[in-house]
């Protein structure tokens, strides 16, 4: 894995995936057994926390409880024998950045959790790191809190230039709030790439199945038509994929709800398209989308996401056709 | 609520005639000759004696205070970062000493300090001292033996509030280039500062009352109020000041034990964690 210079780098996987075991590495809490750990070219993977220089933002902020505002964001530049006069002026510019002139003299306990993960955003900055490591910082707030932490974790990355490196279980905070995604899954990582190339582009079925939903196909190439791949499933339907493969292969397709259209048994879909015939289970209305769930004998349960304005109303228990194009199928690894 | 006050009645009315009346009835002799007056008070204050064994009193105390805290600190220190399962049981290892009576243990004190006692022995054997080092019916003794008895207060009091310390928040210390004793000195240690002004107030003010231990380890400079009262009582047949030195005593605990309250809460000494 390897971070660039003021990039804005997210770990995601699910608890357990090891996400948060990389970030301790970096920030030196575990020593490796095995690869390196670099930071601006220097091998630094013996070299114990206090001497790699890094910021960062924890989960449960960390902020020292018996000092104030301003001794928090302070305290690394003490430990860096910054001078007082230079300590002085950091301070002030920081607790300016992050909006909390006011509250310098006051202790964090008396800190709303926005104010408090503000502070601890200031005093991770505050050293000029290399790089701000960052432990799920919004996993503590509510809902609106965390999307007005985001917008002004965006704002901090662009007017500071600082590299991040994120770790979040929230694919949507992923997807919102960074350059590149490491997505991982059981100690391992399954891809590394930009938001858009992560949810349209996706290498395997994890990825697939964790950035956004998915719906799945299982089957075998049986040949090529003009360009496109042609696969049969178990149960006997025919998809068209682009793509290379080759002739026999096993392969796993992966198409996103809203690349799916759905209409009634009797419309027909374009012979351009991918086809499949079932029967309406469910549908919801989601404000801009309609989601709709569609029970296909032999292949299982798929979803379509269409928007409200365009979706059509089908009655629970109606046989429908779901359709796609067929560029919008992706091969994904097993 | 009536249940509940006719089920603790027994122990009240037990504290009340065993404990209460008498510690009355101590306050009234010590006011009392038999008319109103201050006298006793007036003789402590005026009484050079007095004010010698009351400056020995707090020496000692502040003695054994400090060498708690020394011995009790790193214990305390090393328990708290234990999982919890096991400090606990390392705890009762630390409370053991409680089961057997002040008595036994300080004649066992007794018998390892004596001239011809353990450490003398070993010390002689291994030919680092010629003639055995007076270790008993001095302060070396009675800091021995008070140290000895009260360390398990100090720990449980720092161990209390040391528990409550968030640790990540020493791991925070660290990314922000604090080393591991920087880290201790500016994070650990003021946050363990309750737990040591209570773990201290506790230990000095129960230390204040001791006296079996300096009497029977200490020499005539390790006289103490409770010994000097036992003379009062004993010897002097002054029950007047007597009572009136156990009035002063109890007075400075009461505000000594107050303090602690509002420090660490007395509650803690109990669980043995915040």
């Amino acid at each position: 894995m390897e971070v660039g210079a003021g990039e804005f780098f997210t770990l995601l996987g699910p608890s357990g995936s090891g996400k948060t075991t990389s970030l301790m590495l970096w920030a030196g809490f575990v020593v490796p057994t095995a690869g390196r750990v670099m930071i601006s070219g220097r091998d630094v993977s013996r070299v114990p926390p206090h001497h790699r220089n890094l910021g960062m933002v924890f989960q449960h902020y960390a902020l020292f409880p018996h000092m104030t505002v301003a001794g928090n964001v302070a305290f690394p530049l003490e430990m860096r024998r910054w001078g007082r006069s230079k300590i002085r002026n950091r301070v002030a510019e920081l607790l300016e950045l992050v909006q909390l002139g006011p509250f310098e003299q006051r202790v964090p306990r008396h800190l709303s959790g926005g104010q408090q993960q503000r502070v601890a955003l200031a005093r991770a900055l505050a050293a000029l790191p290399p790089a701000v490591l960052m432990d799920e910082p919004l996993g503590a707030l509510d809902r609106k809190l965390r999307e007005e932490m985001q917008t002004e974790f965006r704002r901090l990355h662009r007017e500071t230039g600082t590299t991040i490196v994120y770790v979040t279980h929230d694919q949507g905070e992923a997807l919102t709030l960074s350059n590149r995604i490491a997505v991982m899954h059981d100690g391992r990582v399954e891809q590394i790439g930009t938001p858009a190339d992560l949810y349209e582009r996706p290498a395997t079925r994890f990825v697939a199945g964790f950035l956004g939903e998915a719906n799945f196909f299982e089957g075998e190439v049986i040949g090529e038509e003009g360009g496109t791949i042609v696969a049969v499933t178990a149960a006997g339907v025919r998809l068209r994929v682009t793509g290379r493969k080759v002739h026999g292969e096993r392969v796993l397709i992966a198409i996103r709800p809203e690349a799916m259209r759905i209409s009634t048994d009797q419309e027909t879909a374009p012979t351009s398209a991918n086809a499949v015939r079932g029967t309406l289970i469910d549908s919801t209305y989601g404000g801009p989308v309609v989601r709709y769930r569609v029970a296909v004998p032999g292949t299982g349960d798929l979803s379509a996401a269409m928007p409200s304005a365009d979706a059509p109303t089908i009655s629970w228990g109606s046989p429908v056709q779901l359709w796609w194009q067929v560029s919008r199928g992706r091969f994904v690894g097993p | 609520m009536k249940r509940g006050l006719l089920a603790i009645a027994p122990t009240l009315a037990f504290l009340g005639l065993f404990f209460v009346v008498p510690v009355l009835g101590m306050l009234q002799r010590s006011l009392f000759t038999p008319a109103f007056s201050l006298t006793a008070y007036r003789d402590i204050l005026h009484e050079s004696t007095y004010w010698i064994v009351f400056a020995s009193t707090f020496r000692i105390a502040a003695e054994v205070t400090l060498v708690s805290l020394g011995a009790g600190y790193p214990v305390a220190y090393w328990l708290s970062g234990l999982p919890p399962r096991r400090a606990h049981m390392y705890l009762v290892f630390v409370a053991v000493p409680y089961f057997t009576s002040v008595l036994v243990r300080t004649y066992a004190w007794m018998v390892l300090l004596s001239n011809d006692g353990l450490v003398n022995h070993v010390l002689a054997t291994l030919h680092l001292i010629v003639h055995p080092l007076k270790l008993l019916y001095n302060e070396t003794g009675v800091l021995a033996g008070m140290t000895y008895v009260l360390l398990p207060y100090m720990i449980l009091a720092l161990y209390a509030v040391m528990r409550g310390i968030d640790r990540r928040l020493v791991r925070a210390a660290s990314v922000f280039g604090a080393g591991p004793w920087q880290a201790f000195l500016r994070v650990f240690l003021p946050l363990s500062v309750p737990g040591v002004a209570g773990g201290c107030l506790l230990v000095f003010v129960l230390a204040l009352g001791f006296f079996i231990t300096p009497a029977l380890m200490g020499g005539p400079h390790q006289t103490m109020i409770a010994m000097l009262i036992d003379t009062e009582v004993d010897q002097l047949l002054n029950w007047s000041v007597a009572s009136a030195l156990a009035m002063v005593l109890l007075a400075i605990t009461l505000v000594g034990l107050f303090l602690y309250d509002r420090l660490v809460g007395l509650e803690t000494l109990l669980q043995g964690r915040c």
